[in-house]
């Protein structure tokens, strides 16, 4: 089966290019130039995968990205022209999977866009018999690929989801940032210690605001080495 | 009375009158310094304020008065937008500086204050704060940092298309249709063009800045000026748009001008296009029109576009200001245009006039000097 992917930007000439190329890749294409038309249009479509504009007009690519996260998990690439890196880091928080610094080439094109598909159908992949990892309220069912705080179910995106796996497979053990990097992003992300540590917190912030106390001992932090989920006196 | 005492007397006096007249000249130049300086004794008691200090950083917020070093401190943080740490760091160290702002009406004012320590060879008497209006540099770095998001956004785009155009052309497992790879060419070009323009404007600020912009004067007709400007606009725009050039048949108008032609198109198509595109009209209208009095020549440009608001109209000629500045904003362009066209019409001697009605249009005039042709003096064509 191939992976449908969305572009959402405003310079035509730019589409055209991306579009052109991921299909002769195989994959299926559908281009929008606006953010709302964007968002209404959202659910015709199975996406795998949203490359996204941030600099548009009427809306722009932030603003789009934390509507969407509202209603789905959908992996996200943004594009951006700023380098700046408080913007990445404002799109990571808003739950982008990725980003591409305008100008980019074809070739890290091709390279964000499989690494991120990759990691999404390894969540389908990967089974763990019916394993599950209970710290105190919260409850990560690995089998089902679930999270439960207090019995309900916490909406995590595909990368949160696979760090906190990766943290719960390996619980009370530290797991270094190269290892989470590795097997949730791809090798190629080996030294980006920064989005994990984005992630992290997001991670932090949405177990902690469903209730759950204590929760930088709970996902603790090992300056320069890594993190670790600690299960005890929880 | 002994001559001895006389003269000491006559000495002391003449100490005296020097030691007054240092002290008023000294008095003086504190007075009038362009920094506002506060002196502050072991006591922590201020024993002297100039009168910067009362009126650049108090007038607004009424007569206040210091009479400790805790008064400064708490004012400070009474009026400007800092933290308690960092005023606490600037007391309590020495040799430190900081930086505040304070809002005044719609605007911000930038200061810095320095403390230096006063002492003799042997003694500490005091400390001493030199408070400096750092606005226009602050302003200055904020119109760099604009400079670099602008130059980041409108440069990247259309490198981004280029590149990746390219190399999109330069991969060997495809193929590509030929239609298509033409117009991947077209893009590609169409960008460079772009690319070219964006780097003139940018060499025209910087000489205009630096005062070199070297103009090409002659003599021309003026129905050159308007007809060869008309031919510049693209003709997809010359079409869907009115826009058009009313003669005015005066005699008293002079037929000649004298200017650098291009540069002058250049300015009367920025006018044109700005009518075009700040223009929300179904019908969208440009008319051209000449008129002069004793000493300049006068054209108006005037539109049925969105009109400019009074408060907007004095900025419109700043170096990178929009109207509206965000990036959601649905007109391009770099906030260049303008301030380009006013540097060139005062490097003519001449300016440029506005007069707006919000909702209903804009009349924009280029005024240029009027020079009479002498006798030898050739045409430009």
């Amino acid at each position: 089966m191939s992976h449908s992917i969305a572009i959402l930007d405003d310079e035509p000439k730019i589409v055209r290019f991306i579009k052109a190329n991921l299909l002769s890749l195989g994959y299926k294409v559908v281009t929008f130039s606006d953010g709302e038309q964007f968002l209404n249009n959202f659910d015709m479509h199975e996406l795998d995968l949203v490359l996204l504009d941030v600099m548009m007009p009427n809306m722009d690519g932030f603003t789009v990205l934390e509507r969407l996260r509202k209603f789905s998990n959908v992996p996200v690439i943004i594009l951006t022209a700023r380098s700046n890196s408080n913007d990445l880091i404002e799109g990571f928080e808003l739950g982008a999977d990725d980003y591409l610094t305008k100008p980019f080439s074809l070739e890290e094109l091709f390279a964000r866009v499989k690494a991120v598909l990759r990691r999404t159908a390894h969540l389908d992949q990967t089974i763990y018999e019916n394993k599950k990892v209970i710290i105190g309220n919260i409850d990560i069912n690995l089998a089902q690929k679930r999270v439960f705080v207090d019995e309900k179910e916490m909406h995590f995106t595909n990368t949160e989801y696979l760090i906190l796996e990766q943290l719960a497979i390996y619980a009370d053990k530290v797991v270094s940032h190269e290892q989470i990097l590795v097997s949730v992003w791809g090798a190629e992300y080996r030294n980006e210690v920064e989005y994990l540590r984005v992630a992290i917190a997001r991670i932090r912030k949405k177990l902690k605001d469903a209730g759950c106390k204590n929760i930088a001992n709970i996902i603790s932090t090992y300056p320069g080495i890594g993190y670790s989920l600690v299960t005890k006196n929880a | 009375m002994e001559n001895s005492d006389i003269d000491n007397n006559l000495k002391n006096k003449i100490y005296y009158e020097k030691y007054k007249n240092q002290h008023a000249q000294l008095n003086a130049v504190l007075k009038s310094m362009s920094e506002g300086i506060i002196l502050v004794d072991k006591n922590k008691q201020i024993v002297y304020q100039n009168e910067f200090f009362n009126n650049r950083l108090f007038n607004e917020n009424g007569k206040v008065t210091l009479k400790t070093e805790e008064d400064l401190i708490s004012f400070i943080l009474q009026v400007s937008e800092t933290t308690i740490e960092n005023v606490e760091e600037l007391f309590n160290s020495e040799d430190m500086y900081l930086k505040f702002k304070i809002k005044r009406g719609n605007r911000l004012k930038y200061f810095r204050m320095n403390k230096f320590s006063v002492r003799t060879e042997t003694e500490f008497i005091g400390n001493g704060y030199l408070l400096r209006d750092i606005t226009k540099e602050e302003e200055i770095d904020q119109l760099k940092t604009n400079l670099i998001t602008i130059a980041s956004h409108e440069f990247k785009t259309p490198i981004t298309s280029i590149r990746g155009s390219v190399e999109t052309l330069m991969r060997q497992d495809t193929n590509w249709d030929e239609d298509f790879k033409q117009e991947l060419l077209k893009g590609i070009h169409e960008d460079i063009l772009h690319l070219q323009d964006l780097l003139s404007v940018w060499f025209d600020i910087k000489k205009i800045e630096t005062g070199t912009m070297s103009l090409n004067k002659g003599y021309f007709p003026v129905h050159h000026l308007i007809s060869h400007t008309l031919d510049q606009i693209p003709l997809g725009i010359l079409e869907s748009n009115k826009i058009q050039y009313i003669e005015n048949h005066d005699v008293s108008i002079p037929s000649i001008l004298y200017g650098d032609k291009k540069r002058l198109q250049q300015v009367l198509l920025n006018l044109i296009m700005n009518g075009i595109v700040h223009n929300d009209s179904p019908n969208k209208m440009v008319e051209i029109t000449i008129s002069s009095d004793r000493q300049f020549v006068y054209i108006h440009v005037k539109d049925n576009g969105i009109g400019i608001s009074e408060k907007h109209r004095k900025k419109i000629f700043d170096r990178f200001f929009r109207v509206d500045n965000t990036p959601q904003r649905k007109t391009g362009g770099t906030g260049l245009g303008l301030s380009i066209c006013i540097g060139l019409m005062r490097e003519h001697e001449g300016d440029i006039l506005v007069e707006s009605k919000p909702g209903e249009g804009s009349i924009f005039t280029m005024k240029l000097p009027i020079i009479s042709k002498g006798a030898g003096d050739q045409y430009e064509s």
